[in-house]
């Protein structure tokens, strides 16, 4: 089993473009990551590619083949939909592509738009995750969902609207630091809790901003990277996805969420030495819908462990075959 | 829009005569189903729907899908009969009266912007 090298990375600043074009976005980040990469264009092997609600947004279904040209590509490509884990989902196909041995050079990624619907079509377009027999009839919107399960966590183990304020304050001070995020504002707690509710106990800043934008990865096997000399420090050293029921009220625990838990598969290879590691969700799941990466209200949730090593740590091709 | 399986729950619902599906086991779960959800069993029999449920969470909905425009703000809950939860729309109670553990009753009424039939919950007392 070979070893998945991060070889270029792209990103588009997210935000409201809602005169943009999904394949526009796409084809931003797309070509970021591989200039980034800087891999010959006949080598991409496949595209894998996340996407939630194109259909709705755009009208546009089949996105494969439309995002592989944007991206310049002449590849199979393939779409994955799994509500806000799209693109993580689309990354860790790509991983496993690679560490099967069927593919050296694979370019994962992930695109949203929202902006050109409204507020309320934007609502209705998110509450399609949801059970649509028992759960959006009953009036279960997105942000409703994560209500529900907030009043039950509460219920669980205490804590209230201003524990979840301080929540949004932090994500806005993060963001000072953050050319891609979609605002640049602090704001205090009494902004959070004052803010007008959408779903109690959840007010705007509990919320998801509705947020365009696209995000590319490419990866390439260990092989790959060292026969091409290739400037790829970072490995995939773990993907990991866990499911559960997809209506709220078919599982066992309404204040937690042990799909966010559950151990990698396939496991793990033995991680490289590495100075860092950290779990990177951020940029590969689609992160223009990302409520279900805070609160992990998604019947499928996926996360990449990703180690760093310095160039100079890494080892000479003849050490690398397994 | 016809839900068959579905369709004829709610029906059942709204006559009174309201039930889940059973699987040898005793797990719960809801129709339209060939196997139950929770072990894979094939053998689902047709059981009797407690006549009342608790309230296990809720929320008011402030920011509403365009099929409740007239609805919001409208407070939507999960609660517990016996082996299942259903969620449903509070309907005949204030929401500063909703709360975790409100003994309620299960009817079916009409979603006021859409006119489609809606499961709801409705106050019961014991
Ligand atoms: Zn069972």
């Amino acid at each position: 089993m070979t070893d998945v090298r991060i070889a270029g990375v792209g990103l588009t600043k997210f935000g409201s473009h809602p005169e943009r074009t999904g394949r526009d976005l796409f084809a931003e980040a797309a070509l970021a990551a591989r200039e980034d990469a800087g891999v010959s264009r006949d080598d991409y092997e496949e595209l894998f590619y996340g996407n939630f609600m194109g259909e709705l947004a755009e009208k546009q279904g089949h996105q494969g083949p439309v995002m592989a040209e944007a991206a310049g590509l002449d590849c199979p490509a393939t779409r994955y939909e799994q509500a806000c884990a799209s693109a993580g989902v689309a990354f860790r196909q790509a991983v496993a592509t690679i560490r099967s041995g069927a593919a050296d050079v694979v370019l994962a990624g992930g695109m949203e738009r929202m902006n050109n619907l409204g507020t309320a079509e934007v609502t209705q377009s998110l509450a399609i995750a949801a059970d649509e027999l028992f759960e959006v009839r009953a009036g279960v919107t997105f942000p409703g969902a994560y209500a529900l399960m907030a009043r039950a966590y509460f219920d669980a183990f205490g804590g209230d609207s201003e524990d979840l304020a301080h929540i949004a304050v932090k994500n806005h001070a993060n963001a000072m630091q953050n050319d891609y995020a979609q605002f640049h504002r602090e704001i205090t707690v009494d902004d959070a809790l004052e803010s007008p509710v959408v779903a109690d106990p959840l007010s705007l800043y509990d919320a998801c901003p509705i947020t365009d934008g696209a995000s590319a990865v490419v990866l390439v096997s260990d092989d790959y990277a060292e026969r091409h000399g290739l400037d790829a420090p970072v490995s995939v050293t773990g993907s990991g996805q866990g499911g559960d029921k997809a209506a709220l009220q078919d599982r066992p625990h309404l204040a937690r969420t042990p799909a966010a838990t559950k151990p990698p598969t396939p496991p793990t290879q033995t991680p490289v030495s590495a100075p860092t590691t950290w779990t990177w969700p951020r940029s590969t799941t689609a992160s223009p819908s990302p409520r279900c990466s805070r609160s992990n209200r998604s019947a499928s949730t996926t996360t990449a462990k990703v180690s760093a090593r310095p160039p100079a740590a890494r080892r000479p091709a003849t050490a690398t075959s397994r | 829009m016809t839900d068959t399986g579905y369709d004829e729950w709610l029906a059942a619902i709204a006559d009174g005569e309201g039930y889940y599906l059973a699987c040898p086991d005793g797990h719960g779960s809801l129709p339209p189903r060939r196997s139950c959800p929770h072990c894979g069993a094939a053998e689902l029999t047709e059981e009797p729907l407690p006549a009342t449920g608790e309230i296990l969470t809720f929320t008011e909905v402030h920011v509403p899908a365009p099929d409740f425009a007239d609805e919001a703000p409208y407070v939507t809950a999960i609660a517990s009969f016996g082996p299942v939860k259903l969620t449903g729309v509070v309907r005949d109670l204030p929401a500063d009266e909703v709360d975790l553990g409100t003994t309620v009753s299960v009817g079916v009424d009409e979603n006021a912007t859409t006119g489609e039939s809606l499961l709801v919950f409705l106050p019961a007392s014991e």
